[in-house]
């Protein structure tokens, strides 16, 4: 890329010429005072305008240097304007320009009205496309005055090496060849805080770094807790273990809410429960008056039992429980309907009552420590996560196909006369020997009418149905300990699956491979592996919780019975009052589609 | 290693202790393979060692010194010599990284410095007698471009980025994109830098040029020159103390009417040349 840059000359102009040997003085020829530093032109146009009328001719000289006389070349005389090609004289740094009339009478510099010359040039300051002035000789700099691999000579940090203190390459014992990756990729380490430790204390290091003797964590589909049992130490360390103390295990934060010191032959121990923290919230109770939700998105969802439960700020602190404050997403928008929330907690109005958002939404939970979400696919958990093969990752396989809850005919009623099936004719004629038919009570307590009734009963039938009309299929599984086998020292996080990741199961002896996805898993947070996973063939099955437990009945019992019998008597008492065909035009079409003819006609007046 | 040394006949070296003892010879010539990079690690983790330097030239090649620990002078200049292309990079420093002496000219063309110094109330270059110049080489194949050289320094400890035992530029930078943060001036020592065609950035704490000319600063600093010439300050980073900078606010740094019409050359891209 070539450069012109442009020079105004006229003010340089003064009387004299300019010789091999320096300047001399003459009343024919004006010069350029000193020199002009150009750095190597391949070319120059030199215009040089004069007050008079006579012509004018101008005269180039290059130097490569500020200093000695005799020029690189002398290009002269030629008529005004004039391009110059350099190209063949290397080393020009330095121009000067002569002047004189084409007819070689005298001039001054008052005869030149001015002088430009105009070179170009390989290399120059310019503006560059990002508006910057840069100059086109200079290389980049670097990110960074020092880029790795560092001199070992040199102090340095990192996270995984030396337990993030400063390490030096030539020190003994400090490169991580002594480090355990493994353990550190984990955070092996379980700290204790303490009760009053603020949401944002839980960075540091809490009370003690904890020496247990065992610690198992278990997260599932219904609970999330770990058991730690830990010796009566000389360093007090147990005596950090209080209930509702908190625990930090792999970088969750754990309550605990059974302690049980013992002292028996078996020695000096310390056993205690904690659930997650995810647990605190349900003690937030949507108290009377506060708990008619009146439909909206999941996310206004979410803020209602938020704020519903009381779950905010208090910045005075005085006279109230302190509690942690928890944010939650959802990436559900279908708008959610009327639901009664009283007396619900807001833990159970996510996933506990039977129109909580998990139900509502079929989403799966995610837990992070103050975090929680409600989405389609569960947040951070990976797909393809695993490929385990048994005889290689796996010690042990335990694979259950169930089919005692399997429907091929599901019928659904509600307690105001509504009801809905479904069903399937299977493919294959043997994949199930004979059909199975059931059919399913659920008792709500209040009466949409009969369309939003309808709505709700379909909703809960297709996740039900979803739920029985597939074998449930599980496969436990017990993990080998890679972390062990020097064959796979340099893969860091190979067995690091967490509860809802999916991956695939191979199994060539129970001519098994199939993709799962993780319900349930234990671990030892000790020596920081899995000790068990369940996991399911379908979400359905196996994520979600056990499903409107406090809503399906078999419609036997006496609570049925009881319902049944007054759902019967306000069917009656309406029948009662469609005496006549104007009666009838009280009620909408489907508030009467449950009724026959025949039961009409039993009270009505014929006559009509 | 191959070669008599020759200007015709260089020395081709690539190994370390080959081009130490090549560098050596006087009024040598010596080419580096290309695309070699001694890795001090693997070398000299403990320390670079001094290499003498009494050859004419040195040809790189691209070559690369990389993550030197610098525990005594690195480079030290005895004749007059040409390095091209030669590359220093991630050195730790405790001693000089260039030193020259017996008034010999150390020039270096296209060639490379980065890393952290260490050293106390030191200087990053020294002068005993004699001239370290960065500049640009001359182009390889046509049209080859960034053809300057390259500085990027922390400086730590009090350690300027030039000593010299006499006054003078001991230290001058041509066609040189200099990123340097430090005491720029150091304490202990005499210093003399002269730019020219240069952009400096960086932190510079005091800065005093020998002189100065036809550079952009855009660095945080005190700046002083008795011989400053078209040189652009962006004034709301740095001050000038004594010198006829030019302070322009970065509005006008961008602004190639504004810049032409204070003389500062600027250049305009030509199309099709």
């Amino acid at each position: 890329m070539a450069y012109s840059i442009t020079y105004d000359l006229t003010p340089l102009i003064e009387q004299g010429g300019i010789s091999s040997r320096g300047d001399f003085n003459t009343e024919t020829v004006v010069r350029t005072r000193g020199r002009i530093a150009i750095a190597l032109p391949t070319s120059a146009t030199i215009t040089a305008i004069s007050n008079t009328s006579k012509p004018l001719q101008v005269d180039f000289l290059g130097y490569a240097d500020s200093s000695t006389n005799a020029p690189i070349c002398d290009l002269y005389w030629y008529d005004s304007p004039y391009t110059f090609d350099l190209s063949q004289y290397s080393g020009i740094r330095y121009v000067r320009v002569a002047i004189r009339n084409s007819d070689s009478t005298n001039i001054s510099p008052a005869d030149v009205a001015s002088v430009t010359l105009e070179a170009i040039v390989e290399d120059a300051w310019y503006i560059n496309e990002y508006g910057e002035l840069t100059h086109s000789a200079l290389p980049e700099l670097p990110e960074s005055p020092m880029m790795p691999p560092f001199p070992y000579c040199t102090w340095r940090i990192d996270p995984q090496i030396n337990n993030g203190y400063p390490f030096h390459e030539l020190l003994p014992g400090m490169a991580g060849i002594s480090i355990d990756l493994w353990a550190l990729e984990r955070e092996n380490v379980i700290r204790s805080y303490d009760i009053s430790t603020p949401q944002t204390g839980f960075d540091g290091n809490g009370l003690a770094l904890l020496d247990p003797v065992s610690c198992i964590e278990h997260h599932g589909e219904d609970r999330w807790d770990v058991e730690l049992t830990h010796p009566l130490d000389d360093w007090d360390k147990w005596k950090t273990l209080l209930v509702e103390n908190c625990l930090k295990v792999d970088g969750q934060i754990f309550r605990i809410d059974i302690q049980r010191p013992e002292l028996s032959e078996s020695g000096e121990l310390i056993y205690v429960h904690a659930r997650h923290i995810s647990g605190d919230i349900a003690g937030n109770l949507i108290a009377e008056g506060h708990g008619q939700w009146t439909g909206g998105t999941p996310t206004e969802y979410l803020e209602y039992i938020k704020v519903a439960s009381g779950q905010y700020n208090d910045d005075t602190g005085e006279g109230y429980y302190p509690q942690y404050i928890f944010d939650s997403y959802t990436d559900y928008t279908d708008p959610i309907g009327e639901i009664d929330l009283t007396n619900t907690s807001y833990w159970a109005a996510v996933v506990g009552i039977d129109n909580c958002l998990v139900n509502v939404t079929g989403g799966e939970l995610f837990r992070d420590n103050f975090y929680f979400s409600v989405c389609r696919r569960m947040q951070y958990a990976k797909d393809g996560a695993f490929y385990l093969r048994y005889t290689l990752d796996m010690t042990e396989i335990q694979y259950e196909v169930d089919y005692t809850e399997l429907v091929t005919w599901l019928r659904v009623e509600d307690n105001f006369g509504c009801y809905s099936i479904s069903s399937y004719t299977p493919s294959s004629r043997w994949a199930v020997h004979h059909a199975r038919r059931k059919c399913i009570m659920m008792t709500y307590a209040d009466d949409l009418g009969w369309e939003a009734n309808m709505e709700r009963l379909n909703r809960d039938k297709e996740a039900l149905w979803a739920q029985v009309s597939v074998p449930k299929v599980t496969v436990t599984v017990r993990i080998a300990a890679l972390s062990n086998d020097p064959k796979y020292k340099d893969f860091k996080g190979l067995q690091d699956y967490r509860y809802g990741d999916r991956g695939t199961i191979y199994c060539p002896e129970l001519d098994l491979e199939t993709e799962l996805q993780i319900t349930s898993v234990d671990y030892d947070r000790v020596t920081g592996e899995i000790l068990s996973m369940t996991l399911g063939s379908t979400k359905s099955s196996l994520i979600r919780p056990a499903f409107l437990g406090s809503t399906i009945s078999s419609g036997r019992t006496q609570e049925d019975k009881q319902a049944q019998a007054t759902a019967a008597a306000i069917r009656d008492m309406r029948l009662r009052t469609i005496r006549s065909w104007y009666d009838a035009s009280a009620y909408t079409w489907g508030e009467l589609r449950q009724y026959t003819w025949e039961e009409v006609a039993k009270y009505g007046n014929n006559n009509t | 290693m191959t070669g008599t040394g020759t200007q015709a006949d260089p020395y081709i070296v690539d190994t370390w202790p080959d081009c130490v003892a090549a560098v050596g010879t006087t009024g040598a010539y010596v080419e580096v393979v290309p695309e070699t990079v001694w890795d001090m690690n693997e070398i000299a983790p403990l320390g670079a060692g001094t290499v003498s330097i009494n050859c004419a030239a040195i040809n790189g090649n691209g070559a690369v010194i990389k993550a030197a620990n610098i525990t005594s002078d690195l480079l030290q200049f005895y004749k007059n010599c040409t390095v091209k292309r030669l590359n220093i990079l991630d050195f730790d420093g405790k001693a000089y990284v260039m030193r020259v002496s017996g008034g010999a000219t150390a020039t270096l063309k296209k060639c490379s410095v980065t890393g952290i110094f260490n050293a106390v109330n030191s200087s990053v270059f020294y002068s005993d007698s004699g001239q370290i110049v960065f500049t640009a080489d001359e182009p390889e194949y046509p049209g080859e471009k960034e053809l300057g050289s390259m500085i990027d320094i922390i400086s730590n400890n009090g350690s300027g980025i030039c000593g010299a035992y006499y006054a003078g530029t001991a230290l001058a930078l041509r066609y040189t994109n200099l990123h340097y943060v430090g005491d720029f001036n150091g304490s202990a020592y005499r210093h003399g830098v002269s730019v020219s065609d240069s952009l400096i950035t960086g932190e510079l704490n005091n800065a005093e040029f020998v002189s100065i000319q036809r550079t952009e600063i855009d660095a945080s600093g005190t700046l002083s020159s008795s011989s400053a010439v078209q040189t652009l300050v962006n004034s709301s980073r740095a001050t000038i103390a004594s010198g006829n900078f030019t302070a322009v606010t970065p509005e006008q740094m961008t602004d190639s009417a504004y810049l032409q019409s204070i003389g500062f050359p600027i250049g305009v891209v030509v199309n099709g040349v």
